[in-house]
C-alpha cells in the first residue's frame, strides 16, 4: 500500500494535463500535493529537488518555459531525457508514463542526425532507465486510456 | 552437450576422411595463397588460383573468386554461374549478398542488417543467419556448433573442417582446455588433412606459450612460405619493431609496417590495408593480417574472447608472446587464459608482466604507434587496480581527441564502471571528456556527457559557458563546444530561449573557440554546415514558409552517400543482369516500409538489386532523418505544433484588447476555447496528417508505390546509366507524388478544420461558463475568437505550399531584420525595440551564402541602436535613399541621447573578408569598423559607411546590394 504525498506531473500540453488532472486528482488520497510543471527544464530542477511519491511523465516535451510553440523547441523525447538523468543521478521515482503520440524524433548528437522511435521503443529505453520504477505506459487518446491511468493508479496505490 | 559435440566433431572428420584428398587440394591452396598475401611486392598475381573438381564449389572458391575480383560484382556472378544452376539458392539468394559483402567490405553488423534488409520476414531468419555464417568470419559467435556443422555439411568438407576450426580457435579463446576429441581432431586435420591452421593450434596446446623478446625470421620461412625478406618484416610487426618502410608499397606487410611508424597512420594505407584483410579473411594469411591491424589499436576494440583469438594467431605464427603483442588490446587477459587453459608456462603472467613493462620503458616513443601501447599499458594497469579516478585523468591527459582515430580505449569496462557506479566517479571535467571520447568510438548512451556538463558549468550565459570550457579543455574546447552547445541543450539550460537565437549561440561559440586555438579541429566544410543551419534557420523563421519545403539536392547527395555500396554491386553486376533479364522468372519480392506497411511485387529475379535501391529510396525519404516524410507529419505538425500555432493567434490581453471587454475577464473567457479548439485538431491530425496504412486508412500521403508504379519505376530505372540518375528518377516520382498529395491536404486541412472548430467553439458560446461577462460581451470575444481562428488557419495554408525548396535561395532585409530584431530583444533585454522600414528597403536582397554575415551587420547596427540609443521604446527606421553604381543607399536611424552640438560625421572604411575564416580572425573587428568591413564584403568592394550625428539622432549611410527578387 502506498499512499503518495507528493506527485509530479510533467506535461506541456493544457488540455492533455487538464484531462489527465480529471482522471489523477480524484484517486490520491486527500492532502496529496499534486504538483504540475509544463517543461523539461523546470521537470528537471523539481526531480533533482527529490521526495517525490510518484512521478507521471509525458514524453514529448517543450524545452523550456519560454520555447513553447517556438520552432525547434520541443524534444520529442524529452520525457526520455529526464528518464535518464533520474538514472545516472539515482533519483528513484515510481512512474507512470501518459504520452499522446506513436513516433518520436530523437537526437544522435555523435552521429548529427536524429533517429525516429517508435512506442515500443520508447517504452523499452524508459524501462532501461528506470527499471521496476516504472509502473506503466498510457497511451493518451486511445479508447479507455482513462481506465487504463486509473488502474495504474489504483495499483500503485494497492 | 558433451557427447553430442564429440558427435559433432566426429562427423566433420568423417566427411573430411572420406574426401581426404579435396580436403587436402584447398588446404595447399590456402597455404600459398596465403604465403602471397604476406609477400611483398607482386603480391596481387600470386593469389590466382584454378580450382577443379567439387573443390570448385566449395566457399572457399567462392570467396576466392569473389576477393580476386572485388570490384567486379558481374565477374563474381559469372564465376559462379559457371559453377551453379541458374535456378539453384546460390544463384538466387546468396550471390548479391555475395558481392555486397566482397564490392563494399562490411562489419558482421552491417551485413546483418543488410540481410536483414534483403531477407525482412520472420521466417526467413534462418536463412538469414545461415547466408551471415557463410559470408562472414565473425558471424562465428552468434550460432551454436551444431547450426554451423549442419550448414557446413551441405557444402564442402574444407567448409566443415574450417567452421570447426573456428570453434576450437575460441574454445582456447576463451581460456578453456580444449578436450580430446578435439586435440584429436587437430591432429587428423593437421597430419591427414594438411591443414596449417590445424598443426598450428595443435603446436600452441602441445608446446604452450613462452614470452619472447623477439621473433626468428627463419620460424615464419618455415611456417608461413614467405620469403626470408617479407618474413624480417613480419618479425618486425610481431615485435613491434620500426624500420624504414617504402612509403608508396602498397603490399599488405609494407602498409603495415608505414603504420607501426606513423603515431597516427596515414588514411590511404588504413582503406587499403583493411580492404584486403576484409577480402582476403577467410585465408589463413587474412586472418593474420587481422590480427596483426589489431595488434597495432588500427580497429575497433572487440569482446574480450575476439582480442584473445588475435594474440593467440599471432603466437601461433610466432612462437612466443611479444611484448608489443602483450600490450596490444586483451594481452595480458589473453595470457590469464592460457594459463588457465594449461598451454601457458608456469609464472607466465609474471614474466608477461615484467617483461612488458620493462621493454616499454625502454622505447623511445617519438612519433611511432607505440605511444598507444603505452598509454594502453598504463590504462589497463589502472582498470585492473580498480584506480577508476586515476584512470580518467590519464585519458584526459593523453588519449587525443582525434575524430578519425581510435584511441584504443577499453570503453567496455569504462561501461561496466557506469553499470555499477552510474556517473559518479565521471563528474570532471576530465570525466566529460572521457564520455566524450567513449560516445565517439562506443555504442553508448549519448546523454550522459550532457548530464556530467549539466552539473559540472555554470550556466549564467553562453559566453561563460565557452570561457569555461576553454579552460578545461583548451583546443579541444571546440569539439566539446560542437558536441554540447547544441541548439536543444543550450534551450535546455536556459542559454537561449529559441532555435534561431541557439543556432546563433552556437556558431558564435564556435568562432570563439576557433579564435582561441587558431582554427584547430574545424574543417572549413564543418564550419560551413553549421553557418547552413543557420542561415537555413534564418530563412526559415518566417511562419508562413512551406512545411513541405523539401531540399531535394540534400536528399539527393545523402542519398548517393548512402546507395553508393549497393550500386557498385550492382552496376558491376548489370551486364550479366541484362543479358539475362527476358529469361529470369517473376517472384514475389517482399517489401517492408518505415511506417510499417508491407508490400509484396512481383519482379523479375534479376531485377531484385536495383528493385531494393528502389525500396531503400523511398524508405529513406520516409525516415530521412532531416526532411523524411514521417519526420515532417511527427516533427513539425503532430506533437502540438499546429495547436500551439493556432492558440498562438487567440486574441489574448494584453497583446491584443478586445473592445468593450474587461481585460480582467477577457482571459479567463477566451481560455474556455482552448480544450475543444485542441480536441479538434488533435483529432483531425491523428486521422489526417499520416501516411496511409492499415490503422491510418484516412491519412492524406501516401508514397508506397503499387504494383504499377514499382514496374514504371524499374523499367525507368533500368535505363539510368548510375547511381545518380536512378535517384533523379526516384526522387522526380516521389516529387510529383508528394507534389498532388500536399496540395490536397493543403485544401483539406482549409475546407475541413474551419466548419469543426467553428462547430466545436460554437459549443463553447452556448455553454461555456463565462461568468460575468455579459451577452454582449460574449459575443464578442467569440467572434474575435473564431475570427482569429479562421485568420490563422488561412496563414497556415501556407504550410503546404509545394514541395519544392523556395525559401532557402534568398533572404531579404525584412526578413532578417525581423530575425536580427528578436535577437537583441532577447539578448539586451530590451523587449520593446522596433524596426520599421519604408517599402524600397525591401529591395535588399542577400544570397544564402550572404545571410549570415547580413545578420551579423544588423544585429551590429540594432544593438548600437539600443546600447546608445534612446532607452525608453528605443526604435529605428531603415529606408532607401538613394543609389550609387547601381546600389542601394541605405539610412539606419535612431533616436539617440545626445541633443546638443553640431552635426558631425564619422567616415569608415574597411576591406572586404577575403573568407569565411577571415571574417572570425578579425572578429575582434566590432562596431563600425566590423559594419564596414560587412558591407564591403556584401557589396564586393571596398566601400565606406558614415555614422552622422545629429542632435537627438543618429544615422548610419551604408551601401547595399539590392535585386529584383528580394521582395519575392
Amino acid at each position: 500500500m502506498q499512499m503518495p504525498e507528493r506527485v509530479l506531473a510533467v506535461e506541456d500540453s493544457p488540455v492533455k494535463w487538464a484531462d489527465v488532472d480529471q482522471v489523477v486528482r480524484p484517486l490520491l488520497p486527500a492532502g496529496c500535493d499534486l504538483v504540475h510543471v509544463g517543461n523539461m527544464a523546470s521537470a528537471r530542477q523539481h526531480i533533482m529537488q527529490g521526495g517525490w511519491d510518484l512521478l507521471l511523465l509525458d514524453v514529448s516535451l517543450d524545452v523550456n518555459e519560454r520555447s513553447g510553440g517556438n520552432r525547434g523547441a520541443k524534444e520529442f523525447t524529452g520525457g526520455l531525457q529526464l528518464a535518464s538523468r533520474m538514472h545516472y543521478l539515482d533519483k528513484s521515482i515510481p512512474t507512470i508514463v501518459i504520452t499522446g503520440f506513436e513516433t518520436f524524433v530523437a537526437a544522435r548528437p555523435q552521429a548529427e542526425q536524429d533517429m525516429i522511435l517508435g512506442l515500443q521503443d520508447v517504452e523499452r529505453t524508459m524501462r532501461g532507465y528506470l527499471g521496476e520504477d516504472v509502473i506503466g505506459m498510457v497511451r493518451y487518446g486511445n479508447p479507455g486510456w482513462q481506465e487504463e491511468l486509473t488502474a495504474m493508479l489504483k495499483g500503485f496505490m494497492g | 552437450m558433451a557427447v553430442s559435440r564429440k558427435n559433432l566433431l566426429s562427423l566433420v572428420r568423417d566427411y573430411a576422411e572420406a574426401n581426404l584428398e579435396e580436403t587436402r587440394q584447398i588446404n595447399d591452396a590456402d597455404h600459398a595463397i596465403s604465403a602471397a598475401l604476406l609477400s611483398g611486392s607482386e603480391f596481387g598475381s600470386r593469389l590466382e588460383r584454378r580450382f577443379t573438381g567439387p573443390a570448385r564449389q566449395s566457399l572457399f572458391a567462392i570467396k576466392h573468386a569473389c576477393a580476386s575480383q572485388p570490384i567486379a560484382a558481374d565477374v563474381i556472378q559469372d564465376t559462379l554461374l559457371k559453377l551453379f544452376p541458374k535456378q539453384s539458392w546460390v544463384m538466387t539468394d546468396l550471390s548479391y549478398p555475395l558481392a555486397y559483402r566482397f564490392v563494399a567490405q562490411p562489419g558482421v553488423e552491417a551485413l546483418e542488417s543488410f540481410l536483414g534488409y534483403l531477407l525482412p520476414y520472420p521466417e526467413q531468419s534462418v536463412e538469414r543467419m545461415v547466408i551471415l555464417h557463410i559470408l562472414h568470419d565473425e558471424a562465428c559467435g552468434r550460432s551454436n556448433l551444431a547450426f554451423r556443422v549442419y550448414v557446413a555439411m551441405m557444402g564442402h568438407p574444407h567448409d566443415a573442417c574450417e567452421t570447426v576450426l573456428d570453434d576450437i580457435e575460441r574454445v582456447l579463446a576463451c581460456g578453456e582446455n580444449p578436450s580430446t576429441d578435439e586435440r584429436d581432431l587437430l591432429d587428423f586435420l593437421a597430419d591427414e588433412c594438411r591443414s596449417s591452421r590445424a598443426s598450428r593450434i595443435r603446436d600452441l596446446i602441445l608446446n604452450g606459450i613462452t614470452v619472447e623478446e623477439s621473433v626468428v625470421d627463419s620460424v615464419l620461412v618455415d611456417k608461413l612460405d614467405v620469403a626470408p625478406e617479407d618474413a624480417v618484416i613480419l618479425t618486425r610487426l610481431l615485435a613491434g619493431e620500426t624500420s624504414d618502410a617504402p612509403a608508396d608499397d602498397d603490399a599488405p606487410l609494407a602498409i603495415l609496417l608505414r603504420m607501426l611508424e606513423a603515431d597516427f597512420p596515414r588514411r590511404q594505407d588504413f582503406v587499403r590495408i583493411t580492404a584486403i584483410q576484409s577480402n582476403w579473411s577467410f585465408t589463413e594469411g587474412g586472418r593474420l593480417l587481422g590480427a596483426l591491424l589489431r595488434s597495432l589499436y588500427m580497429v575497433d576494440r572487440a569482446p574480450t574472447d575476439l582480442e584473445c583469438e588475435a594474440i593467440m594467431r599471432l603466437t601461433a605464427v610466432s612462437e612466443g608472446a611479444t611484448p608489443y603483442m602483450l600490450s596490444g588490446p586483451s594481452g595480458i587477459e589473453a595470457v590469464r587464459r592460457a594459463e588457465r587453459a594449461g598451454y601457458g608456462s608456469g609464472g607466465f603472467l609474471e614474466q608477461a608482466l615484467i617483461s612488458t613493462a620493462t621493454w616499454l620503458e625502454s622505447r623511445p616513443i617519438v612519433s611511432e604507434r607505440l605511444w598507444i601501447h603505452s598509454l594502453q599499458w598504463r590504462l589497463r594497469t589502472l582498470q585492473e587496480e580498480g584506480r577508476i579516478s586515476d584512470w580518467i585523468s590519464l585519458v584526459h591527459a593523453e588519449a587525443p581527441y582525434r575524430p578519425s582515430y581510435l584511441t584504443g580505449v577499453d570503453w567496455r569496462w569504462a561501461e561496466q564502471v557506469i553499470g555499477i557506479n552510474r556517473l559518479a566517479d565521471f563528474m570532471s571535467p576530465a570525466g566529460a571528456y572521457a564520455l566524450l571520447l567513449m560516445e565517439m568510438e562506443f555504442a553508448s548512451d549519448t546523454s550522459r556527457f550532457d548530464i556530467v556538463l549539466e552539473i559540472l558549468l555554470d550556466m549564467t550565459g553562453p559566453e561563460d559557458v565557452v570561457d569555461q570550457l576553454i579552460e578545461s579543455y583548451g583546443d579541444v574546447a571546440l569539439g566539446v563546444v560542437r558536441r554540447f552547445l547544441t541548439p536543444a541543450n543550450l534551450m535546455f539550460n536556459g542559454l537561449a530561449d529559441d532555435r534561431l537565437t541557439a543556432l546563433e549561440i552556437r556558431v558564435e561559440a564556435l568562432e570563439r573557440c576557433m579564435l582561441n586555438s587558431g582554427g584547430a579541429h574545424l574543417s572549413e566544410e564543418v564550419y560551413r554546415s553549421e553557418l547552413n543551419a543557420l542561415t537555413a534557420e534564418l530563412l526559415l523563421s518566417n511562419l508562413n514558409s512551406g512545411m513541405f519545403e523539401i531540399p531535394w539536392a540534400t536528399f539527393k547527395r545523402d542519398s548517393l552517400e548512402s546507395f553508393e555500396d549497393l550500386h557498385k554491386a550492382y552496376a558491376s553486376l548489370r551486364p550479366a543482369l541484362e543479358s539475362r533479364r527476358e529469361l529470369s522468372e517473376t517472384t514475389s519480392s517482399p517489401a517492408s516500409f518505415p511506417n510499417g506497411r508491407s508490400e509484396s511485387y512481383r519482379i523479375r529475379t534479376v531485377e531484385a538489386p536495383l528493385f531494393q535501391i528502389i525500396v531503400g529510396l523511398v524508405s529513406d525519404f520516409f525516415e530521412h532523418t532531416a526532411f523524411g516524410l514521417e519526420v515532417i507529419l511527427s516533427g513539425r505538425f503532430r506533437h502540438n505544433n499546429l495547436q500551439e500555432e493556432l492558440w498562438a493567434a487567440m486574441p489574448e490581453s494584453p497583446r491584443m484588447q478586445i473592445q468593450l471587454v474587461p481585460p480582467g475577464l477577457q482571459n479567463a473567457a477566451i481560455t474556455l476555447y482552448r480544450s475543444p479548439m485542441e480536441t479538434v485538431l488533435e483529432g483531425w491530425t491523428a486521422a489526417r496528417l499520416h501516411t496511409v496504412r492499415r490503422e491510418k486508412p484516412d491519412a492524406l500521403f501516401d508514397i508506397v508505390p503499387n504494383q504499377d508504379e514499382m514496374n514504371q519505376l524499374l523499367d525507368a530505372t533500368r535505363e539510368a546509366n548510375d547511381l545518380e540518375g536512378i535517384i533523379d528518377i526516384v526522387i522526380e516520382w516521389l516529387r510529383s507524388k508528394l507534389r498532388d498529395q500536399v496540395a490536397s491536404a493543403g485544401e483539406v486541412f482549409a475546407t475541413e478544420l474551419p466548419p469543426r472548430i467553428g462547430a466545436a467553439f460554437e459549443e463553447v458560446r452556448k455553454v461555456g461558463d463565462f461568468g460575468d461577462l455579459t451577452e454582449g460581451e460574449r459575443e464578442r470575444i467569440h467572434r474575435a475568437v473564431c475570427e482569429a481562428a479562421q485568420r490563422r488557419i488561412e496563414e497556415l495554408r501556407g504550410w503546404f505550399d509545394g514541395v519544392d525548396s523556395v525559401s532557402v535561395g534568398a533572404a531579404n532585409l525584412e526578413q532578417l531584420a525581423a530575425a536580427a530584431a528578436q535577437r537583441v530583444r532577447q539578448a539586451a533585454s530590451a523587449r520593446d525595440f522596433t524596426v520599421r522600414m519604408t517599402d524600397k528597403a525591401r529591395m535588399v536582397g542577400f544570397t544564402p551564402e550572404q545571410v549570415k554575415i547580413a545578420f551579423d551587420m544588423l544585429r551590429e547596427i540594432f544593438s548600437n541602436a539600443v546600447t546608445h540609443g534612446r532607452k525608453t521604446r528605443p526604435a529605428l527606421s531603415i529606408r532607401r535613399v538613394g543609389e550609387r553604381q547601381g546600389r542601394g543607399l541605405y539610412l539606419f536611424s535612431n533616436r539617440s541621447n545626445g541633443r546638443r552640438g553640431k552635426e558631425r560625421r564619422v567616415r569608415f572604411r574597411e576591406g572586404a573578408y577575403d573568407s569565411i575564416f577571415d571574417a572570425i580572425a578579425k572578429e575582434g573587428r566590432s562596431g563600425r569598423p566590423k559594419i564596414a568591413a560587412i558591407c564591403s564584403t556584401l557589396v564586393e568592394e571596398e566601400t565606406e559607411i558614415v555614422s552622422i550625428f545629429r542632435p537627438g539622432f543618429h544615422h548610419l549611410l551604408v551601401e547595399l546590394p539590392e535585386n529584383d527578387h528580394a521582395n519575392a
